[in-house]
């Protein structure tokens, strides 16, 4: 009777998990080479140039993987109207380097950047430096909201007033500065951790609030030490409101959305301002605040 | 408010002038129609004068009302699937007529007459399909279990989502967008076990009709169709039922009078036993399964002549268990949801011409995961809830002054009380957690009148305008939506359509998986989330090919939707994993988007509902695009259901008055995906100084792959295509009658894909775009009698 019984089960076995897979060959999937993925950001008030040049990989031709090794024989041109300098390759970097100094970026002027490298098509970008930098940012309050064990959190609130006109992209952004002690006398090195937004207030465009004063809201943690482990304490922080173009704007709004591999999320796609290629080349302009604890 | 007045202005002309012989005393032929054997009372009879090539239909209870001069005329009432009947009358006083008509002789091919049916070009109306409940019982179902939403899945303009999905996705709208209303009952959540079977399971059921466009002025709240289904009465003479045992449920109906022509009852239920066929093989420290059943009820009684009662309920539940007992610990979870519907219906006619219906309607939706963990002294307990709950009102009024005017008019308030998520969490570790996200509570009201009309007898209109009303906390919307349908008889049989709508809607369905998990959340507008509003025109040709008895219709159409609803890139709703310790709740506004879409495309389709071969053929060629500022960086893109060819082709042949054998085959275009092309690592703009000593890291670089992907929806699957096969054989003994099916799905056993997933090619470390298709070829058996 046992074998029998097991007929039913088949059943439903074959019924309920008949799902089946296969290798999917009766549809074309696209074929991609591999392309330059550069990144670079422009700004006046920088004082070096920086590029980075990697390549991407594609996923369905050949059985490869990221490695994260920058590509060191490109050729990276930066340009404006008849002007073009190189920038080269600092290996200690893994990063294409060159000397505001000797090509400086101005206000309001559009540049290219064009990139090529060996096995690779050429890639090139335009951005322009924004004309103004916007300084209204003010800091509005300082909370400490409850951590866990490890650390506590901080909730900072700052406000900064747009152009008016269309058109305008901010980045708020900055870092706390930290001095370790170890309890015994000698003091550690100084460190920093960025300021975070939980509420996806650090890319903004001025497209539903034109002219208006923007709030925004940035946490950092200060991390707790068990008792004899030493301490830590916070000197200062350092906070940025960056004026930049579109393309900073779009590039850096599109990659803080990306959810990876959540099967139940909606696939990312990350913005890029190359012909041919990935990556952004964009522009801003910077306006810093330093506020020390007392 | 001037369109409103204006629109009075019209429709009081048109009521006041009249046609040819408005000198004439005037009387009034009213009354119902109802099926001869059971006094089931039937819904769209064609009542035709053929003298005057004018007549009417009757409406969802049956009732119709002529109001003519004093002459002699012949009416003739007809049907689908019943014999015609015909009256000869002198009008001289008001007349009540009540008729009853006799099923047609199946097995003969009927002759047909040119005013047999209500013909598709007489209709004002367009974009509607009407499918006979005998069909969808004798279309071949997956596992046997028939279901209606499959079968309107099979008609052009209307794409399913994906396999065995009863999701319907309609002239490009989202599965979201469809009034369902059973029996004036708005159902939220209208599938079992994961979208794979409907809740209506086609024994219960009286009409069904499906309109994609014009929409009439008394619908209103979704965007893309309304799908109207009304619930048998009940045998009115004797005791009768139906019951049928397939290889995943049962079922069973029963009906019969209360009180001999005046009251009646049906009743229907259906289990499925899944979980009583694995229980004996399930180890003796575990216990789990899956079931779902369903249960319609309806009571009517008419307590006089000019006053009937209606009493019907929806009751149906979803559970997944698990249990499971070990030495050290003991767990036990699941999910649940159910949905609940109840009707109560008063039909007062004040007059012989003017019929009203009052309805009062309750409408609930929960779902609920649960999860509870013993280990030695630590117990673990998760509970996860949402749900939405309707308390409705509905008040139709419908006039007949004369042969060319129906004018209707009436108001529906809804209340609305959604409980978005709630979470409540136990740990003996950590702390109590309970989070909830604060129930909505919202009114929804729709104001409208309308007007049927008829210009000599070539010109059709349905005129009509609703102005519907959502107020949410301080915010209020009003919203004027006119609509419009018309049709001209240009030949014999053969009309041109046209008609607009605007739509919309109030509530919407969060839902990324597509799937219809019971996850799916329903949420209201909000000050941030604006209603959808879609405009729609549509135009075509309808004609009868008496001869052959087919219907034959070509439509095209154009949709444009603004504060279209869709999910912002990396936004995801498994709000479950959300919920941390530091109550970061993710609010469900932040994680939405609003935009545009664009559907427009043609359909054709030729139908015959009777005679020994019936069926249709539809072909759908469609586009739909949308696009949001937030996604695919604010350019169109494709829709994931969007379907540039859709054909489905169904045939019902009855071989001999035993057997009948049926099949569908249906193509469409793959579902549109995106689908990664290679990996990068993008370095952000770093701000912070390179830090390489603390924990957290600091600044400095970090490395992060990223797929780039293309165009969103830019990749095509695989085109689906399936063909399914029925047998049916019938037997009459005296006292029951028996029909065995044997039906096969999936004949030809293709191996369609339910999604794609990077996969690696055996034992090499190539990546390769693997598929995964849920049904082989799945053949059924069932047995039905019926008594």
């Amino acid at each position: 009777m046992k074998k029998y019984r097991a007929i039913p089960l088949v059943l439903l076995i074959a019924i309920g998990f008949t799902a089946c897979e296969k290798i999917v060959d009766n549809v074309d999937i696209p074929v991609q080479e591999a392309k330059l993925v550069v990144n670079c950001y422009i700004s006046p008030e920088d004082t070096l140039i920086k590029a980075s040049v990697y390549a991407s990989v594609p996923i369905w031709s050949v059985s490869a993987y990221n490695d994260y090794t920058p590509i060191s024989t490109a050729t990276v041109k930066i340009a404006t109207g008849n002007t073009e300098k190189t920038l080269a390759y600092n290996t200690q970097e893994g990063e294409y380097v060159l000397n505001a100094a000797s090509f400086p970026i101005q206000e309001d002027v559009v540049y290219r950047l064009s990139v090529s490298a060996p096995g690779f098509t050429p890639v090139d970008a335009t951005c322009k430096v924004p004309l103004q930098i916007n300084k209204s940012l003010t800091f509005l309050s300082f909370d400490s909201i409850e951590g866990d064990q490890y650390a506590t959190e901080y909730k900072l609130k700052t406000e900064f007033t747009d152009f008016s006109g269309l058109g305008n992209y901010y980045r708020i952004g900055g870092y706390s500065i930290t001095l370790y002690d170890n309890g015994n006398g000698s003091v550690g090195d100084t460190s920093y951790m960025s300021l975070y937004s939980k509420n996806d207030q650090e890319f903004m465009a001025d497209k539903d609030n034109d002219g208006q004063k923007i709030q925004s809201e940035l946490n950092y943690w200060k991390y707790k030490y068990e008792d004899g482990m030493g301490s830590e304490k916070l000197l200062g922080l350092k906070l940025f409101l960056l004026t930049t173009d579109e393309h900073y704007y779009k590039f850096h709004k599109s990659l803080s959305g990306y959810a990876g591999d959540d099967p139940f999320s909606e696939p990312t796609i990350v913005y890029s301002n190359f012909n041919n290629g990935l990556g952004v080349f964009g522009a801003y302009r910077k306006y810093t605040i330093d506020y020390t604890f007392p | 408010m001037k369109s409103i007045y204006q629109i009075c202005v019209i429709i009081l002309l048109i009521l006041s002038a009249d046609y040819a012989g408005a000198q004439a005393k005037k009387y009034t032929i009213s009354g119902f129609v109802k099926e001869k054997e059971s006094k089931e009372t039937l819904i769209g009879v064609n009542i035709y004068m053929p003298a005057l090539k004018n007549g009417t239909t009757t409406n969802a209870y049956g009732f119709y009302s002529l109001t003519l001069p004093a002459d002699s005329y012949k009416l003739v009432f007809s049907y689908v699937g019943f014999q015609a009947r015909s009256f000869n009358l002198d009008l001289n006083a008001d007349i009540k007529l009540n008729v009853e008509l006799d099923y047609a002789l199946e097995l003969n091919e009927v002759v047909i007459s040119a005013d047999k049916f209500e013909k598709i070009s007489e209709s004002s109306q367009m974009s509607v399909v009407e499918i006979p409940v005998k069909q969808v019982k004798s279309i071949p179902a997956l596992l046997g279990e028939k279901d209606v939403l499959k079968v309107i899945q099979l008609m052009p303009g209307v794409q399913k989502g994906s396999e065995g999905s009863s999701g319907l996705y309609v002239r490009g709208g989202g599965a979201d967008q469809n009034l369902i209303i059973l029996d004036d009952a708005t159902v939220y959540n209208a599938y079992h076990l994961f979208g794979f079977f409907s809740l209506f399971n086609g024994d219960a059921v009286k009409s069904i009709q499906l309109t994609k466009g014009g929409f009439p002025a008394r619908y209103g709240g979704r965007l893309s169709s309304v799908l109207d289904i009304n619930l048998k009465d009940g045998n009115r003479q004797k005791y009768t039922g139906e019951a049928g045992i397939g290889i995943v449920s049962s079922r069973l109906l029963l009906e019969g009078p209360i009180i001999k022509d005046k009251s009646s009852f049906v009743v229907s239920g259906r289990r499925t036993y899944i979980d009583a066929l694995i229980a004996p093989f399930m180890p003796s420290d575990t216990k789990g399964g899956y079931y779902f059943y369903d249960l319609n009820a309806k009571l009517n009684y008419d307590v006089n002549e000019k006053n009937k009662l209606y009493l019907s309920g929806y009751f149906g539940k979803d559970k997944f268990y698990f249990k499971n007992k070990d030495f050290f610990s003991k767990i036990s979870g699941g999910l649940y949801w159910d949905n609940a519907t109840t009707t109560a219906r008063w039909n007062h006619l004040f007059n012989n011409k003017v019929f009203a219906n009052t309805s009062l309607i309750f409408s609930n939706y929960n779902l609920n995961i649960f999860l509870k963990e013993e280990q030695q002294n630590a117990k673990y307990d998760l509970s996860y809830m949402s749900g939405i709950r309707d308390f409705a009102m509905k008040y139709d009024l419908e006039y007949h002054p004369n042969p060319n005017n129906v004018v209707r008019g009436g108001l529906m308030s809804t209340y609305h009380h959604f409980t978005p998520s709630a979470v409540a969490m136990k740990d003996d570790y950590l702390m109590n957690f309970k989070s909830e996200i604060e129930a909505i509570d919202v009114l929804e009201s729709g104001l409208y009148l309308e007007d049927e009309l008829k210009i000599k007898e070539k010109f059709k209109f349905n005129v009509g305008f609703r102005a519907s009303h959502f107020l949410i906390k301080d915010k209020m919307y009003l919203k004027p939506e006119p609509r419009f349908s018309g049709s001209y008889l240009f030949a014999e049989n053969t009309a041109f359509k046209l008609s607009y709508a605007l739509m919309n809607q109030y509530v919407h369905l969060l839902s990324n998986t597509g799937i219809g998990l019971p996850t799916d959340l329903w949420v209201p507008s909000t000050e941030r989330i604006a209603p959808q509003t879609t405009q729609q025109i549509a135009g075509g040709f309808a004609k009868d090919i008496v001869k052959y008895d087919l219907t034959l219709s070509l439509e095209g159409y154009y949709k444009k939707s603004d504060h279209t609803v869709g999910y912002k890139e990396g936004a995801s709703f498994m709000l479950i994993e959300d919920f941390s310790i530091d109550n970061n709740v993710i609010d469900w506004q932040d994680n939405i988007t609003q935009g545009q879409a664009w559907s427009y495309g043609g359909e054709f389709l030729l139908q015959r509902k009777t005679g020994k071969l019936s069926g249709w053929i539809g072909y759908t060629l469609s586009w739909t695009q949308l696009q949001f500022d937030d996604v695919n960086l604010g350019n169109k893109f494709y829709a994931k259901y969007d379907r540039r060819h859709d054909i489905a082709l169904v045939g019902i042949y009855e071989i001999t008055k035993d057997i009948t054998i049926s099949s569908t085959w249906v193509y469409g275009t793959g579902n549109a995906i995106t689908l990664p092309l290679a990996e990068y690592s993008p370095m952000p703009h770093q701000l912070t100084p390179d830090n390489n000593n603390l924990p957290g890291g600091g600044g400095g670089m970090y490395y992060q792959t990223i797929s780039e992907y293309g165009e969103k929806n830019g990749f095509r699957m695989a085109p689906y295509h399936r063909l399914d096969l029925g047998v049916q054989f019938h037997k009459k003994f005296p006292k029951y009658e028996r029909t065995w099916e044997i039906s096969f799905y999936n004949l030809y056993n293709r191996r369609n894909p339910y999604f794609y997933f990077i996969g690696y090619e055996d034992y090499t470390s190539r990546r390769v775009l693997k598929q995964i298709s849920l049904f082989p070829i799945i053949p059924s058996v069932s047995y039905n009698v019926k008594f």
